[in-house]
């Protein structure tokens, strides 16, 4: 359920395996296997905007704007004033699909999917939208009837559930299942296309939608049993990695889940906590654990046990079904895009010299939990000792929902005393104070950079950025 | 003995009776049916609250204004303010904790137990809810389900106890586990954060509580656990279950018991079978077996129940027990009650130290609430508020949550038994009004048996070593009120079951609402013997006749409906399948509708979903005498063995099940766990 971070790892490899994979091609016909892109030859005239590239970057500063490194891994979507972006088609058709990709967005831009060219799935940079619409990300993009009044025009748009997509610049993931419509031999249509559930970020934002038609902006407005996969270029700046259709002749009922248990929600329409256990993905079970949800969506996880934010996401706040119904097993889990951030481990330890192993002893430094207090706003600031100093830990939503912004004041810190704030495969400064980790799978920005001096450093085989801590200690969470 | 009989027969027979019966015989069974029961004297009463507000009580403590607070497994706490009007007003103090099962008030701020620390909660911005939320101390937690902390309590110093569950084995699910230090223990934490571990040896501690600044506390029925009981718990004690003696070598450990010791004097059956899987200990019908206070011997740091609660009647998941306050529930004032999540009920408990050692007699008290019963506190004008939950065990109340108030109509005197005490030769019996002469000074009013539980790693026990005790001569008091009896072959530590079915009182001739006691005779005191020249010795039923209707007793329920004597049933013969009036008297005479009923779902499956299995009925007896939870992965509370259900009847109760199945359910389910 949650997402787990091996699609972003796979950065490093992708060049190999890498780019605009059919496998299982039906109807009949022989499995034409993998197909791997290195350039941009599965597709019709891909225009002059796309080409491949190792690596993009979204200038979080300007609208429609990704850097790009040269080589081969990914596609890339660079249209600019002068040259208007052009769809991209595969030269193969797919009728039902399940299609699977990883996206980039920069900032302000609009991309889509449309399956078999014709029923489009929207991509956007809907950064912190609270009520997402069919023109969201994740949106099944409206219909359109030139016939009807101003404003009436546009219809059957379904939106997402919930708005889980992230923050431009960041790589996210979209696995959609469709199914292709019926037609008997005549041609007539016997049964209309439809979603059979499209999972943004790790989460289920659409099901068993029936699309009576083509969307808004269709290749065509005719209906076919296949159709190319379509890539809109022509309003944005969007990249792809990953691509995956895996085809059906024909897709195979889901099986029946028997499950009569009403599930049991918990939103955040104000300030809302609630402790649980909390199942990280590959364990451990967090057992201190405070969950904090907000109206603005972003949502994280705090272990009281070590001090430290183990995940944030986005969404909606908790499936709490699992700790309240029947005797339950005391956990909840979370209903949005999960982002692990750390293994359980405190945020806080000394380092002779800034050197050495972080610890992963508790005891040896004093930690005790003193609990909360909630803020005026009924947001918990947590309090613990370790190495006999208090600590407060106050963590809020950044503004306009872009994260949480988190501030730890240390009384008496001593010396030697550190933070480690960001764990992964990958951490690399992309500005001052500006942090990209885990291949894009979220940024961490120092808020207090020109005090602290942050460092990143080799940890079997992973990456750790530390900090050494002095009284305060300010950084924020981007996703 | 005949009075028994005649009151309860059929109304179909009584054409043909009552001829036979005179007067006074007639007379019994207008009474029988108009006898005053338990509601007419403690009523239960709703506690109304907002729509949607869900109270899944784990946690109910009276402020010193008379508000009530109410900790809830969703993690809130609730104050109710004018409790006991027809409106209380209900302000969400807290929310967000985690799974709060009790709530304590002090020095202005309420403290409760969360799954995994001691948190304060105090509103110091005066808005009416917490804003700072404390933790005071943070004990470990492997995360397993079933690891629920219990409390606070408050001491006298200020000082807090709480108890943690055991969590259970990977493959060995039966098996109780202590996976991190202070599960199945009871801590005592101070309010600056030291812990202390108090005493370990529980299992399921839910029923921890604070009695005239003692601790006690009412354990679960369960493995090494034959049935609920109260306890008081010293520092250093060991109870029952060895779980948490895996963590007695800790320096600060007041137990000194090792698991090693204890492994070396008792088989705890971890074997496995050929396939190297581990085998789920069962019980064993003829073996030699121990009991707890013959493993006394062995573990002086062993405590003893003080009063057993037998499983079925009084104990199958007993929670909180709290002391009767001066001037409240009449008669019973200063006496203790106990709750049963399962059975929905509350049980009366009267206390006695002999030779120095805490001892006495449980009671049915009241039935019929509409979930689990998990926590009691005392309204300011007397009443008892009830706090309810199930949550998921089942339970006889069929609501899943609950919070009720029981009211004693104080213009009434129930004719009960106010207190069995025990004698150097038998037991002294006090009653609450004085009783009819004739039925108290007759032996064939009374009957006593006794009877024990195994201490073994099997779920549950049945009773074991069950003995008649002859009541061999009555003395009663001259003002009505007491009956001394002389009880033959008393045994020290055993549970004296006392049934007092032919007793009447004397105002009314009304029999005992609930005339069974149960005694817990740890210590039988030494002083004057009566001598059989001062008691009555006559017995209108002869001694044969008294003793029959004390065999068995122990499985009794001690509702009216017990005494029903079950109709033989003749139909039988001709193979037919008894029907249900045929067999009420044995279900409810084996206590199987403590957690059974024939349609609904209770704290067991209902009879009907078991005939849907397609058992034989040798199959279904063989599942009595050893049942298979496995085959229930539903049903969180384990059935215990109940090999002491005599064959004839079991394979009655078997045929009358299989009757219930639905024609088209009449398939056998093909399942090679099965039998």
């Amino acid at each position: 359920m949650l997402k787990g971070k091996s699609r972003s790892r796979r950065t490093g490899i992708a060049g190999v395996m890498f780019g605009v994979m059919f496998t299982g091609f039906a109807y009949g016909q022989s499995n034409p296997g993998t197909i791997t892109l290195t350039d941009l030859s599965s597709f019709k005239d891909p225009g002059k905007t796309w080409k491949t590239a190792s690596d993009v970057s979204a200038d979080r500063g300007k609208n429609n704007t990704l850097n790009v490194a040269k080589g081969s891994g990914l596609i890339v979507n660079t249209p600019d004033s002068k040259t208007h972006g052009t769809d991209l088609y595969t030269t193969v058709e797919h009728g039902d699909a399940d299609v699977e990709f990883d996206f980039m967005m920069a900032k302000g831009s609009n991309s889509g999917v449309y399956l078999q060219g014709r029923y489009e799935i929207q991509l956007l940079d809907s950064w912190g939208v609270l009520k997402p619409r069919a023109g969201d990300v994740g949106g099944i993009y409206e219909r359109w009837d030139d016939s009807k009044t101003e404003g009436q025009k546009g219809y059957e748009g379904h939106a997402p559930r919930q708005n889980t997509g992230k923050a431009p610049g960041l790589w996210q993931h979209m696995k959609i299942a469709f199914q292709a419509p019926r037609f008997e031999g005549g041609g007539k249509k016997t049964e209309n296309a439809k979603i059979v559930r499209i999972e943004l970020n790790g989460v289920t934002i659409q099901e068993d939608v029936e699309l009576t038609g083509p969307t808004r902006g269709a290749m065509s407005n005719d209906e076919k049993p296949t159709g190319p996969l379509r890539i809109q270029g022509d309003h944005g700046a969007v990249a792809f990695r990953n691509i995956n259709v895996t085809t059906y002749s024909r897709r195979p009922s889901a099986a029946g889940d028997n499950d009569n248990t009403d599930p049991i929600l918990l939103d955040a329409p104000v300030n809302t906590v609630l402790r649980s256990f909390m199942d990280l993905p590959g364990g451990p079970r967090v057992v201190h654990a405070v969950s904090v949800g907000s109206p603005q969506q972003v949502h994280y996880t705090y272990d009281m046990d070590k001090g430290t934010i183990v995940q944030v996401w986005r969404g909606d706040f908790l499936n709490t079904t699992p700790m309240w119904h029947d005797r339950g097993d005391g956990s909840s889990r979370p209903r949005g895009a999960v982002q692990i951030l750390t293994k359980p481990v405190l945020t806080l330890a000394k380092l002779s010299g800034g050197q050495g192993s972080w610890t992963a002893d508790t005891a040896s430094t004093g930690y005790r939990p003193k609990g909360y207090t909630l803020d005026a706003n009924d947001r918990p600031i947590f309090v613990y000792n370790i190495y006999g100093s208090k600590v407060t830990d106050n963590i809020q939503v950044a503004d306009n929902g872009q994260g949480i912004r988190r501030e730890i004041s240390v009384e008496n810190p001593g010396t030697d005393l550190y933070a480690r704030i960001a764990d992964g495969t990958s951490i690399i400064e992309t500005g001052k104070g500006m942090y990209d980790i885990d291949g894009k799978s979220y940024f961490l920005r120092l808020d207090n950079s020109a005090d602290a001096k942050a460092s990143v450093r080799d940890t079997n085989g992973r990456k750790e950025l530390i900090v050494p801590v002095k009284g305060k200690l300010s950084y924020s969470i981007l996703f | 003995m005949i009075q028994t009989t005649k009151k309860y027969i059929s109304k179909s027979l009584l054409g043909l009776a009552a001829p036979l019966m005179l007067t006074a015989a007639f007379a019994g069974f207008a009474q029988a049916q108009d006898s005053p029961k338990e509601e007419d004297y403690f009523k239960i009463n709703k506690v109304t609250s907002p729509e949607g507000t869900l109270l899944e009580v784990g946690g109910l403590c009276t402020l010193p204004n008379g508000d009530l607070a109410i900790s809830t497994r969703r993690g809130d706490v609730f104050i109710a303010e004018n409790p006991t009007s027809a409106t209380p007003y209900f302000r969400k103090f807290a929310s967000g904790l985690h799974e709060l099962l009790g709530v304590a008030y002090k020095d202005g701020a309420l403290y409760v137990a969360q799954r995994g620390e001691l948190t304060k909660l105090k509103d110091t911005n005066m808005d009416g809810k917490a804003d700072v939320f404390e933790t005071i101390y943070a004990w470990p937690i492997s995360g397993h389900y079933h690891e629920y902390s219990f409390g606070p309590k408050i001491a006298p110093d200020g000082s807090f106890f709480v108890t943690g569950n055991v969590a259970f084995g990977d493959e060995e699910w039966w098996r109780g586990e202590s996976r991190v230090p202070m599960r199945g223990w009871t801590m005592h934490i101070y309010e600056d954060g030291r812990m202390e571990p108090w005493a370990t040896g529980m299992r399921s501690p839910c029923g921890i509580s604070m009695i005239d600044g003692e601790l006690f506390y009412t354990d679960n029925q369960g493995d090494w656990m034959g049935s609920g009981a109260v306890y008081q718990v010293p520092k250093g004690a060991f109870i029952a279950h060895p779980a948490g003696l895996r963590w007695t070598g800790l320096p600060n450990s007041p137990v000194k018991l090792t698991m090693e010791n204890f492994l070396s004097k008792i088989d705890e059956r971890k074997t496995k079978d050929a396939n190297g899987r581990y085998i789920k200990p069962e019980n064993r019908v003829n073996e030699k077996f121990t009991t707890l206070f013959e493993m006394k011997k062995q573990f002086p740091e062993m405590q003893l129940p003080a009063v057993w609660l037998p499983y079925g009647i009084l104990g199958i998941s007993n929670s909180e027990i709290v002391k009767i306050p001066a001037g409240s529930f009449g008669p019973f004032e200063g006496q203790l009650l106990v709750g049963d999540q399962g059975q929905s009920i509350i049980s009366r408990v009267f206390t006695e130290k002999v030779n120095g050692v805490l001892q006495g007699a449980s009671f049915s008290f009241r039935k019929g609430f509409q979930s689990g019963v998990l926590r009691m506190s005392w309204a300011q004008d007397g009443s008892l508020f009830v706090g309810e939950t199930n949550r998921g065990w089942g339970s006889a109340g069929e609501a899943n949550a609950g919070l009720q108030r029981l009211t004693y109509d104080n213009s009434k005197m129930p004719f009960e038994m106010k207190a069995v005490r025990a004698m150097a030769d038998g037991f002294e019996v006090e009653f609450t009004s004085p009783v009819d002469r004739k039925t108290a000074e007759d032996l064939a009013s009374y009957s006593v048996e006794s009877f024990l539980y195994k201490y073994h790693p099997v779920y549950g026990s049945p009773p074991i070593n069950v003995e008649k005790c002859k009541v061999k001569g009555v003395k009663v008091s001259d003002d009505g009120l007491r009956a001394r009896l002389i009880v033959d072959n008393l045994r020290q530590y055993y549970i004296h079951t006392l049934a007092l079915e032919g007793i009447h009182d004397k105002a009314k001739s009304n029999p005992l609402v609930h005339p069974i006691a149960y005694y817990t005779l740890n210590s039988i005191p030494t002083g004057e013997k009566l001598s059989m020249s001062e008691v009555s010795t006559k017995n209108t039923g002869g001694a044969t006749a008294a003793n029959k209707a004390a065999l068995n007793a122990v499985t009794k329920t001690g509702t009216k409906a017990v005494n029903k004597k079950a109709p033989e049933a003749k139909t039988n013969v001709t193979g037919k399948a008894p029907t249900y009036d045929e067999v009420k008297g044995l279900l409810t005479k084996h206590t199987c509708l403590a957690c059974h009923n024939a349609n609904k779902r209770q704290v067991g499956p209902a009879y009907v979903d078991v005939s849907k299995r397609g058992y034989t009925n040798e199959e279904i007896v063989s599942l009595i005498y050893n049942p298979k939870p496995q085959h229930w992965p539903d049903y969180p509370t384990e059935m215990p063995p109940m090999p002491q259900v005599p064959k004839p009847d079991a394979l009655k109760i078997a045929a009358w099940i299989n009757s219930l199945a639905p024609a088209s359910a009449k398939v056998r389910v093909k399942d090679s766990n099965q039998p």
